[in-house]
């Protein structure tokens, strides 16, 4: 084989290139194929929907995970919620002692220990 | 189609499946707007005949719709399943039709008609995909994927169920066969030597 006859690699990759820039471009009628099998197995009701908040709320709701974690998210509020709404009664319930002797008063000296009891005992 | 579909260029793919599958049909059109030029161009290098590579495509997409409400995030990327699926498609294809003869697939075009001193972009594309179809199925694939749709090689192994090994193994014997396929081809293909 002639030097001139071998196609090298460089060649090779100029074809590679200039295959990657000749797009294929698909037809109207297979795009209408496409899109007629996508509203036909679309799982909820409904057919295409104008864009608008609806769409963006499921693109959020794609963007968290899906359905899936919507319900954890939405499980885990209720559960706050409980806490919120159950455990301060349940907190009353507890401290009720505390706050029912509250006519008690304390001062500060009560908390720390006496000079007195502080001296050697002489005894 | 009037389609605002701007608004969706930094959405990732699988963000607009999974929107699809709850029901979202912008997200579709999206979806069909990206990925079928890509699914249709791989499939007709493999197969060689467009009719067949817009069955094969539209196949494809439809397994993805129906995929789409079990769609499991972060597990693969949606183009590589559909390439594996398309990959796969195209295989089976190739197989029942094996009695014609996968490696008698058209010859790229005789040069006695075409040949001057420059061909069109066209023809060149048309001798690469000749010499292509000449190619052992395998090699075709993992040299398409590697080097026209532009995929690693982690990725190529993930389509083709093989080790990154195996893929390299076969891209460089494909570019080796193709350079042998094109010998002689060179000055009429339009790349002056040296």
């Amino acid at each position: 084989m002639a030097e001139n006859d071998i196609f090298d690699e460089a060649a090779l990759d100029a074809l590679f290139s200039e295959a990657r820039d000749a797009a294929v471009i698909p037809s109207d009628d297979l795009m209408a194929r496409i899109m007629a099998d996508a509203a036909a197995h679309m799982p909820q009701v409904g057919g295409f929907e104008a864009p608008g908040a609806r769409s963006r709320w499921r693109l959020m709701l794609a963007a968290i995970g899906g359905w899936g974690a919507a319900t954890g998210l939405a499980t885990a509020t209720m559960a706050g919620l409980a806490f919120g709404l159950f455990l301060p009664d349940a907190f009353s319930d507890l401290t009720a002692n505390y706050t029912s002797s509250a006519s008690v008063s304390y001062d500060l000296s009560d908390l720390t220990p006496s000079f007195y009891d502080l001296l050697p005992d002489e005894s | 189609m009037n389609m605002p579909l701007d608004a969706l260029n930094d959405v990732s793919d699988e963000a607009l499946l999974i929107a699809f599958g709850n029901g979202d049909g912008e997200a579709a059109r999206a979806l069909t707007m990206r990925l079928t030029p890509r699914t249709l161009g791989y499939a007709t290098r493999l197969l060689r005949d467009r009719a067949e590579a817009e069955d094969v495509t539209q196949e494809a997409m439809l397994r993805l719709w129906k995929i789409a409400p079990e769609w499991r995030s972060g597990e693969a990327q949606v183009s590589t399943w559909l390439y594996r699926v398309v990959t796969n498609l195209c295989t089976d294809r190739l197989r029942k039709k094996r009695g014609i003869g996968l490696d008698e697939a058209p010859e790229p075009e005789d040069d006695a008609p075409s040949a001057q001193a420059r061909m069109e972009q066209a023809e060149r594309v048309q001798a690469l995909d000749g010499a292509l179809a000449q190619l052992p199925e395998r090699q075709r694939q993992a040299v398409i994927l590697r080097h026209i749709e532009g995929l690693t090689n982690p990725e190529i192994a993930a389509i083709m169920d093989i080790g990154v090994e195996a893929v390299e193994s076969l891209t460089a014997r494909g570019k080796r066969a193709l350079t042998g396929l094109l010998a002689g081809r060179r000055e009429e293909l339009g790349y002056e030597h040296g």
